[in-house]
């Protein structure tokens, strides 16, 4: 799969992905889109660059590991859930930010819920391409 | 206060599987975080259990929206027991785990994995919503799925694709009913589903839902005839798993099959719980007959879980206030008395090298207070006086000979003779 | 299955015995758990009232729901908004 073409292609290719991916993330609230679907799309990101450049790169433009991002995205999630305990109301309450911020609007704990959904989605997809192509010794735990 | 603290045992287990997913690489800090997280769990259990048992039954509705529209997290007096049973489990299966798996496993996410098998199990216990507890039990099995195939040698994957199949069709099952029942009544809240259905106009209808719900269940806490799964699975992974899922999971089953035709189906009882009487003896007469040409300690102490399903089964399906508190103290001593047993027979194991009977002997000679050890819990499972097993028969048979259930009674006295010889 | 601790060992089969190499760490964690269950077991077994009362009352409650419809329908009219 690692043609010239192919690795040429990728690096235009991934910028719009990810952005792509972002897009959907934030446009999730009201409209098609969500955490899910954009945390796929990112996913298909890397494994573009996966297949063009093998799995050891991919890993290095990665930077963390995807046990991380799973890990990180549950976290995320979970803090959105107990931020209503803080606001003194119950668990997983929507708060949302007065102040409008550029790009993504209005910023609340729904939100922050699906940019943890994002993360897991991705982490979860990128580890099952991870383990299924690597094909060096020992294979990817 | 309250609110905060009916969530605790499923947000702390949670918390600590992704601090161990965090702490991937060191082995011993994943330690601490599971037991930690699962003593709190059992500290926040006592608490709850205090609440309860004080001021009765307390819900919190997820989000603030009002039920039947958000998800309802509920504990009552069986929730609370349950959930500090579990806590005890996940803490004293915690330690052992430390001291018998093998680093392998701990490496590949055991302390992971065991901490979202509890969030699902305590998930289960206290939710009030039916499609929440299929998600909760979904969370259960996908955890038990890893954890029974977790290691990858032959017979763990042949018991663990036995274990996944049958558990699959219950869930699918379970999902199907949920589906029709939301059709048929339009909420799958518990307490308005059990509103709702003493005023609906076609009791058969309903009768017919809660049959599924009573498959579904019943595959899940191994009863007759849809039980095989159990001893073919329980005896291949370790014994710490084993005993956590011999402890847990079947008796998450039994809590929603009393749940549900306590709370739920209660407008037909003479059809389910005939149902349910029936089915309870078979799974009592097959389990314990299963037990007598196991050579294996794991399979005849997984085919007496099948066995004793039996008896808590036949507690609710008595259905009077006597034979449901049988049941539930049978719950009680049966969670205690099996995972210990299973440790026990993880500890031969450990010394001795083998499960198999025909290579074990004198085990007592050589260690005579590990022999008192097992005395214990198996004499408390024959249901010897004063040990708990006896108490547990006790009411339930009372409870038979003031229905006037002659057939079942006898059959569980029956049953528990066998017991007893083996 | 409790043959197995006090039949004497099948001839032809090799005593193995692997207790004297656990280390001390070993030992608690294996032992320590058992015995609280084992501990557990007894204490349910002889005093057993207040553990059967808990599940009498927990059964009493289960039998009789009214407390926990109540509690979750709190404040919804008694369940019948969209009737």
């Amino acid at each position: 799969m690692s043609t010239l073409i192919l690795r040429t292609a990728v690096k235009y290719l991934i910028p719009g992905m990810f952005l792509f991916s972002l897009f959907l993330l934030f446009r999730g609230h009201n409209e098609p889109g969500g955490g899910f679907v954009g945390g796929l799309v990112a996913a298909a990101a890397v494994i573009l660059y996966t297949l063009a450049n093998g799995v050891e790169m991919a890993e290095k433009m990665l930077h963390v590991s995807p046990h991380k991002l799973i890990a990180t995205g549950l976290l995320v999630a979970l803090v959105a859930g107990i931020t209503g305990w803080i606001a003194g109301k119950e668990f997983m309450t929507g708060i949302w930010l007065d102040m409008p911020i550029p790009v993504i609007w209005k910023f609340g704990t729904p939100v922050l819920f699906d940019i943890g959904v994002y993360l897991l989605v991705t982490g979860m997809v990128v580890k099952v391409i991870f383990t299924l192509a690597d094909t060096r010794e020992g294979g990817n735990q | 206060m309250m609110n905060i603290l009916i969530l605790l045992p499923l947000v702390i287990p949670f918390l600590g599987a992704i601090l161990t997913l965090f702490f991937r690489e060191k082995v011993s800090f994943q330690r601490g975080i599971f037991s930690v997280s699962s003593g709190l769990v059992f500290i926040v259990s006592l608490f709850l259990l205090d609440h309860v048992f004080t001021t009765g039954v307390f819900s919190v509705q997820i989000g603030g929206w009002k039920a039947p529209f958000g998800i309802t997290f509920v504990v009552d007096k069986l929730s609370a027991i349950m959930i500090s049973i579990s806590g005890l489990m996940a803490f004293s299966t915690s330690l052992y785990a430390f001291g018998s798996i093998d680093a392998e496993r701990e490496k590949f996410g055991f302390y992971t994995l065991l901490s979202t098998l509890f969030v699902g199990i305590n998930g289960s216990f206290l939710t009030g919503d039916l499609f929440n507890l299929y998600v909760w039990f979904e969370v259960m099995l996908m955890s038990s799925f890893v954890l029974i195939a977790l290691g990858g040698t032959k017979a763990q994957l042949e018991g663990a694709v036995k274990y996944v199949t049958l558990n699959l069709i219950s869930s699918l099952f379970f999902l199907v009913a949920v589906g029709i029942l939301y059709g048929i009544v339009g909420t799958l809240n518990m307490a308005d589903l059990a509103v709702k259905i003493k005023m609906h106009q076609d009791p058969w209808l309903i009768t017919t839902v809660a049959l599924m719900f009573i498959i579904a269940f019943g595959i899940k806490s191994a009863m007759f005839p849809l039980f095989f799964w159990l001893p073919a699975s329980y005896h291949t992974p370790p014994a710490v798993i084993s005993a956590v899922f011999a402890g847990m999971l079947t008796k998450v089953g039994v809590y929603a099959m009393i749940r549900v035709f306590t709370l739920i189906f209660t407008n037909n009882p003479e059809v389910t719980n005939g149902v349910l009487i029936v089915l309870a003896g078979a799974t009592m007469l097959v389990g314990v007959l299963g037990a007598a040409a196991q050579n294996d300690i794991r399979r005849i102490l997984s085919f007496h879980i099948v066995s004793q399903i039996g008896y808590m089964i036949m507690g609710l399906a008595l259905a009077s206030p006597l034979a449901i508190a049988g049941a539930v103290f049978y719950i009680i001593h049966h969670i205690i008395v099996k995972t210990n047993l299973f440790l026990i027979g993880g500890i031969v194991n450990e010394i001795k090298g083998t499960f198999a009977l025909n290579k074990l002997g004198g085990v007592y000679k050589s260690y005579p207070l590990l022999g008192l050890l097992f005395l214990i819990p198996a004499l408390s499972l024959a249901g010897i006086p004063p040990l708990s097993g006896f108490w547990a028969k006790f009411s339930l048979v009372k409870a038979g000979f003031e229905a006037e259930a002659w057939f079942i009674t006898g059959l569980s006295l029956f049953v528990s003779i066998l017991t007893l010889f083996q | 299955m409790e043959r197995s601790f006090w039949k004497d060992l099948p001839e032809g089969v090799e005593d193995i015995d692997k207790f004297d190499t656990f280390s001390t760490s070993k030992k608690r964690y294996l032992f320590i758990p058992a015995i609280t269950l084992a501990v557990c077991t007894l204490i349910i077994g002889f005093f057993t009232a207040p553990f059967f009362d808990a599940a009498a009352s927990s059964a009493s409650e289960l039998v009789n729901n009214v407390d926990y419809i109540k509690s979750v329908l709190e404040g919804v009219n008694n369940g019948e908004i969209y009737s």
